[in-house]
């Protein structure tokens, strides 16, 4: 296991260098002086030369690269032009929305995923079959945005049920940060009344997101459960005389489990990119609208730490679902149900 | 595709500001949107403008996947190696994220978008197609062809080719759907340029603001867009 884990920690290292490069190359690429792009032409000209030496941006390549670095792991990334507030600040305030956002659309995705897929071997009718079909495919026929903007037509235009956008009401004060998670947060303090005010705010986005996780766990799922070992599994367990719940909760989700954490971890930067487009339907304030305004009004400073940080988010999501899955599958344990 | 020759109106005048939110009447059957334009011309042209740019953006990818293979595959440990890696990353990396890295260094317009989708959908289709090619590579036919003497190109195209041609149009649908599903997400989020482009997602995007007055603006793009992607899936060879 440590020796997985060091592979891992080794790979999550040259994707840092990689993207870095990568992301340090494209700023050295742009055709315009990037100070210009920031601040614009009628800026004197001495300004944006003593930014150029503050930030910089006058050294060697290698000085560049390196107080790249620098900036990025000590939070110094500028203000924002958006907003005029350090872009680290704003980090905070608008990452964990994303992150509780995502969270959320996860489990119930991956709720949804698992119950459809266990729903459909254990029936094995050719209704549940078409739908864990059906659903695994979604993903690939329904634009996540469309949903989006159908719920809210249907459940906000129409049915008035729940708002048009948002993730707080207003006209109330949202709760104490502590973690930047609405919901935690409510726990935290015991706001019933703010907790219920955050989930109303959470439920449609969080559901309409949730249609990537679920798309993936049920395609995955459904094909894990119809091979020949887990098929074996089961037949032999019904003949034994197991009950349904006895045979999926206790077996069945032990052999699923390592396969969904994996899936949902690998799936986690889709669900990002599908969370910068939920984000944009539902008004969301979390950090893929703060990234595309950044990126379409030429932020570039701020964009570039957004960027790798985002990347790395999004490796380190699928290196902890990768240990977890390795951690949880009965196989790779000596005396588990391989034997 | 007839989208780009003939439309019932023109799809970026602003002709029936009278009409502006009416519902499916003859002759807007899709209605009038809030800049007076006909909403079933800018779907109609929409649809073939997401078609032709994912069309070529998926054979970018295709384009792409087969000159990494054809390094993966060479005589370099070290490069087969390193495209393996290079690729592997790129699993799981949303494009959404390439598409703004690339909107970095260059101009927002629809041609950037190509680029993103390209690149970023090369993973997809490199491990498909290596594991295809391998495949074809050692099966029995094939080696036969070789030890009969058949040259590389002799054994390229009557041994390999066949038999990898059906696979790859399986592929090459995979990778269409994705581009299609890509391209609109990019163009909803603004990466497209100019918000007057008649393309569905940006279509979409546009008419999101007008959700509240008339629904059914945002009804048919969206209908539209799902109707090509699960024509996609059922295209055959």
């Amino acid at each position: 296991m440590l020796g997985f884990i060091g592979r891992k920690v080794a790979y999550l290292g040259f994707v840092y260098l990689l993207a870095s490069v990568a992301i340090f190359a494209a700023m050295k690429l742009i055709p315009e002086d990037p100070l210009v792009a920031r601040y614009g032409k009628h800026v004197p000209l001495e300004k944006i030369e003593a930014e150029r030496e503050r930030l910089g941006l006058d050294r060697s390549l290698g000085g560049q690269f390196w107080e790249f670095h620098i900036r990025f792991w000590s939070g110094d990334w500028e203000n924002s032009l958006r907003t005029g507030r350090p872009a680290a600040e704003d980090l905070r305030k608008y990452l964990p929305a994303t992150i509780e956002l995502s969270g959320l659309a996860m489990l119930f995705g991956g709720g949804a995923g698992i119950a459809v897929a266990m729903y459909s071997r254990v029936r094995g009718n050719e209704f549940s079959k078409k739908a864990a079909m059906s659903l695994g495919g979604m993903g690939l026929i329904v634009p996540i945005f469309w949903i989006g903007i159908v719920m809210l037509v249907i459940f906000g235009v129409w049915l008035e049920w729940f708002p048009m956008g948002g993730r707080f009401g207003m006209l109330e004060a949202p709760p104490k940060a502590v973690t930047g998670l609405y919901l935690v947060d409510c726990l935290l303090s015991g706001s019933w009344g703010k907790l219920a005010e955050a989930l109303y705010y959470l439920l449609l986005p969080s559901c309409c997101l949730a249609v990537y996780p679920m798309a993936g766990v049920t395609a995955m799922l459904y094909a894990r459960l119809k091979e020949p070992e887990v098929d074996a599994l089961y037949v032999s367990l019904r003949s034994k005389g197991y009950g349904s719940l006895r045979i999926v909760f206790g077996h069945l989700l032990r052999v699923a489990s390592a396969p969904v954490v994996t899936v949902l971890g690998t799936t986690f930067g889709g669900l990002l990119g599908g969370a910068f487009l939920t984000e944009t339907v539902f008004s969301w304030p979390g950090i893929g609208r703060y990234m595309v305004s950044s990126i379409i009004e030429r932020d570039l400073f701020v964009a570039q730490y957004l960027l790798l940080m985002l990347i790395l988010l999004i490796f380190c999501v699928a290196f902890f679902s990768d240990v977890v899955a390795k951690a949880l599958d009965p196989r790779g344990k000596e005396g588990g149900d391989e034997r | 595709m007839l989208g780009f020759f003939a439309t019932p109106f023109d799809p970026y005048a602003q002709a029936f500001l009278d009409k502006s939110f009416s519902g499916g009447e003859w002759p807007h059957l899709f209605g009038v949107d809030k800049l007076g334009r006909d909403a079933l011309s800018r779907v109609w042209l929409g649809a073939a403008n997401t078609l032709s740019y994912a069309f070529v953006a998926s054979m970018g990818t295709l384009a792409l996947s087969g000159f990494l293979l054809w390094l993966e595959r060479g005589r370099s440990r070290v490069l087969s190696e390193g495209v393996r890696a290079v690729v592997s990353l790129g699993v799981g990396f949303p494009v959404v994220l390439l598409g703004l890295l690339l909107m970095v260094f260059m101009e927002r317009e629809p041609e950037t978008l190509i680029w993103a989708i390209s690149i970023a959908t090369v993973p997809l289709a490199f491990r498909q197609l290596r594991v295809l090619w391998i495949e074809q590579d050692k099966a029995v036919y094939t080696e036969a062809s070789r030890a009969v003497g058949g040259s590389s190109w002799h054994v390229l195209r009557y041994s390999i080719w066949p038999n990898l041609r059906p696979q790859l149009l399986e592929i090459w649908k995979l990778v269409f759907a994705v581009a299609i599903l890509e391209l609109s997400s990019l163009s909803f989020l603004g990466l497209g340029g100019d918000p007057r482009w008649a393309e569905l997602g940006a279509i979409l995007a546009d008419q999101r603001k007008s959700m509240n007055l008339q629904p059914m603006l945002v009804f048919w793009p969206g209908l539209v867009l799902s109707f090509l992607l699960w024509q996609t899936r059922l295209l055959r060879a």
